[in-house]
């Protein structure tokens, strides 16, 4: 149990910093907290579509208007 | 419509897509005015959309995670 919390762990470790690389290519901003909002987002989505119509639709997210191509490349190095 | 309008539709470009790299070079390397001032739209529109959401979800995001 133990081992598969660890290994949760350094997954979402990583996983919020290659998300934060990309807010960062596409924004020019780095926030971790941010990236770990979108991470959490992802999480129960189970198509890249139902993903970026989340992401749209979201009360916290949407403003950003994220374009469809951006939210595919997130969601590539989340799933 | 207008010769001026054809132009402008000509111009615009749909920079919600663009990379900051992108917007950031344009801004730094084009000739063309309007493009300049679109680009600094977009690249406001996105720093406007982030610091909207950072006040309304954070409230405590340190200065050193902008650039």
């Amino acid at each position: 149990q133990a081992l598969i919390e660890e290994a949760m762990t350094s997954w979402t470790k990583q996983t919020v910093e290659r998300v934060d690389d990309l807010l960062e290519s596409f924004m020019g901003i780095r926030d971790n907290q941010l990236a770990h909002v979108i991470v959490d987002l992802a999480r129960d989505k189970s198509s890249v579509d139902e993903f970026i119509e989340t992401v749209a639709s979201s009360s916290s997210l949407g403003h950003f208007q994220f374009p469809p191509d951006f939210i595919t490349e997130l969601w590539s190095v989340i799933r | 419509m207008t010769l001026q309008q054809i132009g402008a539709s000509l111009k615009s470009y749909d920079l919600t897509k663009w990379k900051y790299a992108q917007l950031r070079d344009t801004i730094n390397t084009s000739c063309d005015i309007k493009l300049i001032e679109e680009c600094k739209d977009e690249l406001h529109r996105r720093l406007r959309a982030y610091h909207s959401w950072r006040d309304a979800n954070t409230g405590q995001a340190s200065e050193e995670n902008q650039r």
